[in-house]
């Protein structure tokens, strides 16, 4: 992967087409866990990768390209959820629904489950969401989570901690655990 | 769960609850990607910022030397108005201090406006679907103190009289369709150049005040049109209706694409060249095949559908690139039987949207059906566009659920 120092527009515009395939979901997905809305989390993607752009003379490779493109859309998303009318847009206790695929009856209550299982990520507080999604989710370690999201390895540690415990009784107290 | 551990949720060291938390996820997202179309929004983004001077690019210290070109002119038209009251500093502080006189006229203005409007219901509260076709209504004003991006000193230039400065731009924005709202018989008037009569700002961020009954820029933005929103946002869109047709009820008609509005856009005070500036803008869009992004945002402002009161939500435009003017906000309640217009159902902006800053706008659902019946229990979609003149689909497109509790 060639940083973007050396590459012409043209180049630029490649090397960002590249990435946009390679992470372009990863990136979509991971807004939708700090966001809970599929349109925001469409607008933060493109965001992320236009700030990537933006700033690809900057990146020098030091860390893997994965971690630095996280790394923006972490800072995008909080941003967004620190804008001060972004608490009064889902009505209180609603949360989204996620749609699945067509589900064959036989699966139908598999998929049920893994929707119930994804709300009730999706309803930690987002100190924990992050942990719980990067950790589980995109398998990342404690140290690449500290490094994209700015945390002490610690305070990761920590919150993946409680972010279980709290999982657990959540899915405990609502029976959907396996 | 293996139950080896019991006091500890096992995710990560059980390889099969794992990968179950990720077969949700999968499952639930399957098929959202950032696809073709994602990618190429973001390609034309880029390219279309690349036309732009980035900031980076300036001169540095240009900030600091607008900044001190405001002041000194600040303070060679203070000298000015001292030296025209013959040296009379009281006099001069008196007309000062009578510049909260200006906000007092204009909302007097505003209030014979609005006594003239056949219904104001809006403001009070459910008001019919008729009502609403038959002058569109505005909500409540937003907050002008709704905190809009800062935005450094752009060099865009502006006429004075036209448009207030950057920082005002959103609060004025934040009233605009009030003026729409307050003045019906306008709203579906042609195009009127600005110049044969003011254009409201809001006295919150220090305006000039309109020079006495002008046309509120937002209400002469182009004619009335009818339903302006289509479910889908198909851009087929038929030539907008003749003025004061009322608009349909439950969306029979399909979107209707805005007017073109010359005047607004060759009439606007700007000096020779910037004009082309909001063409070039609009030229860029459509150079693109896509049009440039834009962030749409809705809020509740008020109602969550319990009662009859009206509900109310707030729509936050932020551009990620200069937009000339010519934006339309449409907002409608999409059901079964075709979209339901709010009140207002659109809200026009003839001023530029610099990269930066938010236009607010304000709709209101009075949770009445197309027909007139009061909307049912349930859970309705609002759905809120936000077009610009030339392009075939919305910059941006925004739903919002409401829940409606009998």
């Amino acid at each position: 992967m060639s940083t973007g120092k050396a590459a012409v527009a043209g180049d630029r515009e490649a090397l960002l087409e590249q990435w946009m395939q390679e992470y372009g979901t990863r990136i979509l997905h991971l807004a939708f866990f700090y966001l809970k809305d599929r349109q925001l989390a469409e607008d933060v993607a493109q965001e992320v990768f236009l700030k990537a752009y933006q700033s690809m003379d900057e990146f020098r490779g030091e860390s893997a390209v994965y971690t630095w493109l996280y790394r923006i859309a972490v800072n995008l998303c909080r941003d967004r959820l620190r804008s001060p009318w972004w608490k009064r847009i889902f009505l209180p206790g609603e949360l989204p629904v996620v749609r699945g695929g067509e589900a064959p009856d036989e699966v139908a209550l598999e998929s049920v489950r893994n929707q119930e299982i994804l709300r009730h990520v999706l309803s930690l507080p987002l100190p924990y969401r992050e942990i719980v999604m990067f950790y589980y989710y995109e398998d990342l370690s404690t140290s690449e989570i500290a490094q994209i999201t700015g945390l002490p390895e610690n305070t990761v540690k920590t919150r993946l901690h409680r972010a279980r415990k709290q999982l657990k009784e959540i899915l405990s107290r609502e029976g959907v655990t396996a | 769960m293996n139950g080896k551990r019991p006091d500890r949720i096992r995710f990560p060291e059980d390889p099969a609850l794992r990968r179950q938390l990720k077969d949700a996820a999968a499952r639930s997202l399957a098929g959202w990607e950032f696809g073709p179309e994602l990618r190429a929004r973001v390609l034309a983004r880029v390219q279309a910022q690349e036309l732009l001077p980035p900031r980076s690019r300036r001169a540095p210290g240009s900030r600091w030397i607008s900044w001190a070109g405001a002041v000194a002119a600040a303070a060679v038209v203070a000298g000015l108005a001292i030296l025209t009251q013959g040296g009379n500093l009281r006099a001069y502080l008196d007309r000062v201090g009578q510049a909260p006189a200006k906000d007092a006229r204009e909302d007097a203005t505003r209030a014979a406006a609005q006594e003239t409007a056949p219904d104001p219901s809006a403001q009070k509260g459910a008001p019919s679907v008729a009502a609403q076709d038959a002058a569109p209504q505005a909500v409540a004003p937003p907050k002008a103190a709704e905190p809009a991006p800062a935005r450094p000193a752009e060099p865009a230039p502006r006429a004075e009289a036209e448009t207030p400065g950057p920082s005002g731009l959103a609060a004025a924005d934040a009233v605009s369709p009030q003026p729409e709202a307050s003045d019906p018989p306008r709203a579906g008037t042609p195009v009127v150049p600005k110049a044969s009569g003011g254009t409201p700002s809001s006295s919150a961020a220090g305006a000039p005040a309109p020079d006495g009954g002008g046309v509120p820029e937002e209400a002469q933005g182009r004619p009335e049109v009818t339903i302006l929103l289509a479910p889908d946002a198909e851009p087929a869109h038929p030539p907008a209706p003749a003025d004061g047709q009322k608009p349909g009820k439950g969306g029979g008609a399909p979107a209707t694409q805005p007017g073109p509005a010359p005047q607004v856009q060759a009439d606007n005070g700007r000096p020779a060249g910037a004009g082309s500036q909001e063409n070039g803008a609009s030229d860029l869009m459509m150079k693109n095949g896509v049009p440039a992004a834009t962030g749409l945002a809705l809020e509740y402002v008020q109602g969550s559908g319990a009662g009859l009161e009206p509900v109310r939500l707030r729509a936050i435009v932020t551009p990620e690139v200069d937009l000339a003017g010519g934006l339309e906000a449409r907002a409608a309640v999409v059901t079964g039987e075709g979209p339901v217009p709010l009140s207002p159902p659109r809200a026009v902006r003839s001023k530029p949207l610099p990269r930066g800053e938010a236009w607010v706008v304000e709709f209101a659902w009075d949770q009445r059906l197309g027909d007139g019946s009061l909307a049912p229990t349930g859970v309705y979609t609002v759905r809120v566009e936000v077009w610009a003149e030339g392009l075939s689909e919305p910059l941006a497109a925004r739903e919002l659920p409401i829940r409606i509790v009998r």
